[in-house]
């Protein structure tokens, strides 16, 4: 993650510049006023490379501030060879249209452009990149967009013409990759699409060397990257930016995919890259991380930037998940990092590194070649954009033809082979079969079920009707884990699957057709569809497909596990019984263990009611008029962020929120304060009403539905006490405080002078 | 302060001359500046006009389409004092003003076939025809509610600035409104503290270091009055000097709408002018030489950003000759 240092600009405090600096890159970040308090020459020392300029949190600028702020441009115009500002707020916007040579030559790469929605009377920004909106600046003509609340209309606020005289004057902008990734990946900026598509440059000598630069998503084009690796192969991701949720799970499987055929390094992962990254899956098998980088921040000088980690040289102090000790480059002082528990607990994931050291010095020497101009790179090996073939040459002789004609075959033979390899190994790989070489009995209850799948002839991870049996008053539910690396593992999925199970089996049982239609329908639809996906991918035989179906049935069952976990009062853990397998799977030339485990969990009928009763029975909050009910466990499905909250299940006709609140909704806090169940809702909201009658306002909640999250509320008026009327003479003195004090009505002293 | 008079009303202004093209819009004018008691004259042909210049002190209301008119009658008439009204942007206007002294007077109003504000467009001529100077509470519908605080020191200044930004908020004015107006006190605030104070020989005292915290003595105290009648939003502040020169108010926002070309010459930016010019739909600056100078935006609630930026300004300047 990115780090900061703030420093506080001048006595008054109202401005503070954070720092963020990697390599020849610095960002400064601007928050509060600038005014006269603002030294612009002192915040200008230091400034050195390229300078990026983030304007996103100022709130004020004095004329005064300005002349600060050009003195401050003038004084980094001398010694930055380049100046970008981002995200630009419309105040600065402003600045840079009424000021001559506010930005000097730096250049505008986005900025917030002010939105109002007259319906909600709320002013709001959006983010604009220049170079994704360059059309749209030119004409001078933001569109609307719907509003986020309500749905109607929210309108550009200010007048094209004149908001956009310095845009439009400004020429496109052409990131550069190394400001791009810096954006992406230490501020975590979205910049635009195109800047940020994923680049491979490789190098083939005695070993291969890849340098990936781009975002990491779930358009990672894994197999064309994993195509023909063979030996040993290094894959630098300095140049790595953002990393999401799907991909990470791209990466992992092509980490997985590769991994089969060659010895992989990977060196200088960024932070974001390490935080998704550095899963067990994705460094099984012979995945080898050779350096990284950690964030860093100096406590004596408030020098902010990344560290890079030699995995070999700390291997004793990472393999503890713990941080080795670094040197601040500013003022030699020493300290660890100011990584997140989170980021550390993957290094506990990384092996010894085994890497000699003629391939870390190929790998340097590949890497200054990529980094000269692509020529140099071009003559030593071959780069390769993803996506884009590469072109022919402009002359073509009977040599050049001969060539081609043979690296047709070539690449035809060994295309030939690496599909039929691929096809055998997707089978290997991820579907379960193996060989079972545990020796534990089956239990009885184990064999009528997997009998009873195997006449349906049904998947284990498709069972999910057979998964509930009734016997007596008995609630028996079985849960599956698929196969994982380690047993423990494998247990708690078993065992999520299983209360999963139990929870929606509990929802199901609810007759009362309203319940059903505010929670059951709620997240029906994608429990189904998460459970189709798998089984359309398993029908497939998809190996890829079907990892990825399983982690997102995972996901959402973890979601609701932790769900039920935080809300239910009555949970006690059932009873459970489990069946554990040990596979031997084979991987191309090696071996993997894998454990899978089917867990058997028992609760009486008595106990699953007395657990279902706090999700079913409304509460009604008299004084608002609606009737709640406790955010139920199986919820988590589409709220995936989600464990507690109220659902709305009725309300009345005179209810206040009648016309803001649908059943359904989930409301999850009034103002700041977070509403955990219906019995809190009531008691939050009657204290926010009785505040608001002193002075007036909206009580509002946000409300949520699988789709959107919007603020919702009505009007309190102000109930007025009966005051003395009180007029000041001429003479009385002055008022006691700026809009501190009582407004009474017409009480200057001098007004009528 | 009491007992000083304008220009016009040391003339003793009866007369009111108004031309204006479109004529829905000339009848209303004509209403509403008949409650001056005026004896009030309206042509929509700017030859009549001409004709109905005889020499004497009377206040000249045009529409600025009709600009070289009004040029040539201030010429040939010294006694003229004049109006101007505009549908479009009021920036060229401001370059004339700063040309011609009996022009003081520029009302913004919001399309072609718009009378100017008529409460604005009568509380100008009232003061133009009796010298009178009217409470800033006239501004404001009756009913309105506000505050008025003396500054002495710069942490005073900064505090009522945040106060300044509550109390919009408190009025329910949009946010970007309530930064604006906190923005516009700091800055009327700096003039009224760093530029206007000077010593017994005329000395500028604080103006060369704007980043000094600085403690005015009590007679140098700047004081801002902020209100709001739920419709308007007034701010106003006042510096017991009396030292603003005209020019400095019209040439000055001319010199930054030009480009946004500073002066430094006087210790600041010189952007000052611009700010409240861009800042309010309505700048009066009442200046009484050697006594005070009271500077005066009024903001419209209603009008969103968009709408404010295209719309006219006023500016209008009253000072003892």
């Amino acid at each position: 993650m990115a780090t900061e240092a703030p420093v506080e600009a001048g006595t008054a405090g109202k401005l503070k510049i954070a720092k963020i600096v990697e390599g020849e890159i610095m960002c400064l970040r601007f928050i509060g006023t600038i005014d006269e308090d603002f030294d612009g020459k002192a915040a200008a020392e230091g400034v050195k490379g390229t300078l990026i300029v983030d304007l996103a949190e100022v709130r004020r600028i004095s004329s005064f501030g300005i002349r600060e702020w050009v003195d401050f441009v003038k004084a980094v115009e001398q010694v930055a060879h380049a100046i970008y500002y981002i995200e630009c707020s419309p105040k600065i916007i402003d600045q840079f249209n009424m000021v001559a040579n506010f930005g000097g030559r730096g250049k505008i790469l986005s900025f917030y452009a002010p939105y109002r929605c007259d319906y909600c009377d709320d002013d709001r920004r959006r983010l604009v990149q220049v170079d994704e909106s360059h059309e749209l600046i030119k004409n001078m003509s933001l569109p609307d967009v719907p509003c986020d609340s309500c749905g109607n209309p929210e309108y550009f606020d200010e007048a094209p013409e004149s908001f956009f005289t310095y845009l439009a004057g400004q020429e496109a902008v052409e990131t550069d990759p190394a400001v791009a990734n810096f954006l992406a990946a230490k501020l975590d900026y979205r910049v635009s699409d195109a800047a940020r598509r994923l680049r491979a440059d490789k190098v083939v000598e005695e070993a291969t060397f890849i340098r990936l630069a781009g975002d990491i998503d779930i358009n990672f084009p894994r197999e064309k990257l994993a195509e023909g690796l063979e030996g040993e192969v290094v894959l630098d991701l300095s140049g790595v930016g953002r990393v999401d949720d799907e991909g990470a799970l791209e990466w992992t499987a092509f980490a997985q995919l590769a991994s089969q055929e060659c010895k992989l390094y990977l060196r200088d992962c960024q932070p974001g890259f390490v935080e998704k990254a550095f899963t067990a899956d994705a460094l099984a098998g012979q995945v080898q991380v050779l350096s990284f980088f950690m964030p860093f921040r100096c406590e004596s000088c408030s020098y902010s930037g990344a560290q890079r980690v030699d995995t070999l040289e700390h291997f004793d102090v990472l393999k503890f998940a713990t941080s080795p000790e670094f040197t601040c480059p500013e003022c030699g002082a020493k300290g660890p990092s100011i990584a997140s528990d989170e980021y550390l607990a993957t290094l506990g994931n990384l092996i010894k590194p085994t890497a000699s050291k003629g391939l870390v010095e190929f790998a340097e020497r590949a890497n200054d070649q990529l980094l000269k101009p692509a020529s140099a790179a071009q003559q030593m090996g071959y780069v390769m954009p993803m996506g884009e073939m590469p072109t022919a040459g402009r002359t073509i002789g009977l040599a050049t033809v001969v060539a081609v004609l043979v690296s047709l075959a070539v690449v035809g033979v060994v295309g030939w082979w690496i599909y039929n390899r691929l096809e055998r190994e997707k089978d290997i790989i991820y579907d379960e079969g193996g060989r079972v070489v545990s020796k534990e009995k089956k239990p009885p209850w184990f064999v009528a079920w997997e009998k009873e799948l195997s006449e349906k002839k049904l998947d284990f991870g498709l069972a999910d009707d057979l998964a509930v049996q009734k016997e007596g008053d008995q609630i028996h539910v079985i849960g599956y884990s698929f196969a994982a690396s380690e047993r423990d593992e494998a247990e708690e999925r078993a065992r999520e699957a299983a209360l999963e199970r139990l929870v929606h089996y509990l929802a199901e049982s609810v007759k009362d057709p309203q319940w059903r239609k505010v929670v059951l329908e709620q997240y029906f639809a994608e429990r189904k569809k998460v459970q189709d996906a798998l089984a359309t991918a398993l029908q497939k035989k998809d190996g890829l497909a079907t990892s990825r179906a399983r982690r997102v049935l995972w996901d959402r069952r973890i979601n609701v596990v932790n769900a039920l976990l935080a809300t239910s009062k009555a949970y006690k853990k059932p009873a459970e019984e489990v069946y554990f397998q040990q596979l031997e799977l084979q991987q191309g030339s090696s071996r993997m263990t894998r454990y899978r485990i089917w867990m058997r969990l028992t609760v009486s009928e008595a106990e699953a009611q007395k657990l279902l009763s706090q999700f079913i029975e409304p509460v009604k909050a008299e004084s608002q008029g609606v009737s709640l009910l406790d955010f139920f466990p199986g919820l988590a499905w589409v709220y995936e962020d989600l464990k507690q909250g109220a659902i709305v299940m009725g309300l009345e006709e005179e209810s206040p929120w009648k016309n803001s609140l649908t059943p359904g909704n989930l409301l999850v806090s009034c103002g700041e304060i977070p509403i955990r169940g219906p019995d809190r809702f009531n008691t939050v909201v009657e204290e926010r009403v009785e505040f608001l009658k002193t002075r007036g306002g909206k009580v509002e909640c946000i409300s949520k539905s699988p789709r959107e999250s919007r603020q919702v509320g009505y009007a309190v008026a102000k109930v007025e006490e009966p005051k003395p009327v009180y007029i000041r003479r001429p003479g009385a003195g002055s008022g006691s405080g700026a809009g501190t004090g009582a407004s009474n009505v017409n009480t200057w002293d001098d007004l009528t002078q | 302060m009491l007992g000083w008079q304008f220009v016009a009303g040391i003339m003793g202004i009866s007369r009111i001359l108004i031309l204006e093209r479109n004529k829905l819009v000339l009848r209303k004018v004509v209403r509403i500046l008949a409650c001056t008691g005026a004896e009030v004259i309206a042509t929509e042909e700017p030859s009549e006009l001409i004709r109905c210049l005889d020499g004497g002190p009377a206040v000249l209301c045009a529409d600025s389409v009709d600009i070289a008119t009004v040029a040539g009658a201030l010429q040939s008439n010294p006694s003229l004092v004049a109006v101007v009204w505009t549908a479009a942007k009021t920036d060229p206007l401001l370059a004339f003003a700063d040309s011609h002294p009996q022009l003081n007077c520029i009302l913004g109003r919001a399309g072609k076939d718009a009378a100017p504000r008529e409460w604005e467009l009568l509380w100008i001529l009232r003061r133009l025809l009796t010298g009178e100077t009217p409470g800033l509470g006239t501004l404001l519908a009756w009913g309105y509610t506000g505050f008025k605080e003396q500054i002495f020191t710069s942490e005073q200044r900064d505090a009522c600035v945040e106060g300044v930004v509550r109390f919009c908020e408190k009025m329910n004015t949009p946010g970007r409104v309530a930064e604006m107006f906190g923005e516009l006190a700091h800055e009327m605030l700096m003039n009224a503290m760093y530029d206007a104070p000077v010593d017994a020989s005329g000395r500028r005292k604080y103006a060369a270091d704007r980043k000094a915290r600085i403690v005015l003595e009590p007679r140098e105290a700047a004081t801002i009055r902020c209100a709001s009648d739920g419709m308007r939003m007034l701010i106003s502040v006042m510096d017991p000097f009396g030292l603003l020169p005209r020019g400095a108010i019209f040439s000055g926002i001319a010199r930054g709408l030009k480009g946004g070309e500073m002066d430094t010459s006087h210790g600041g930016a010189g952007l000052g002018m611009l700010y409240i010019y861009r800042s309010s739909a309505i700048a009066i600056f009442d200046v009484v030489k050697g006594q005070s100078t009271q500077v005066t935006c009024v903001f419209e609630i209603d009008t969103n950003q968009r709408e404010f930026r295209n719309l006219p300004r006023s500016v209008h300047y009253f000072g003892t000759p």
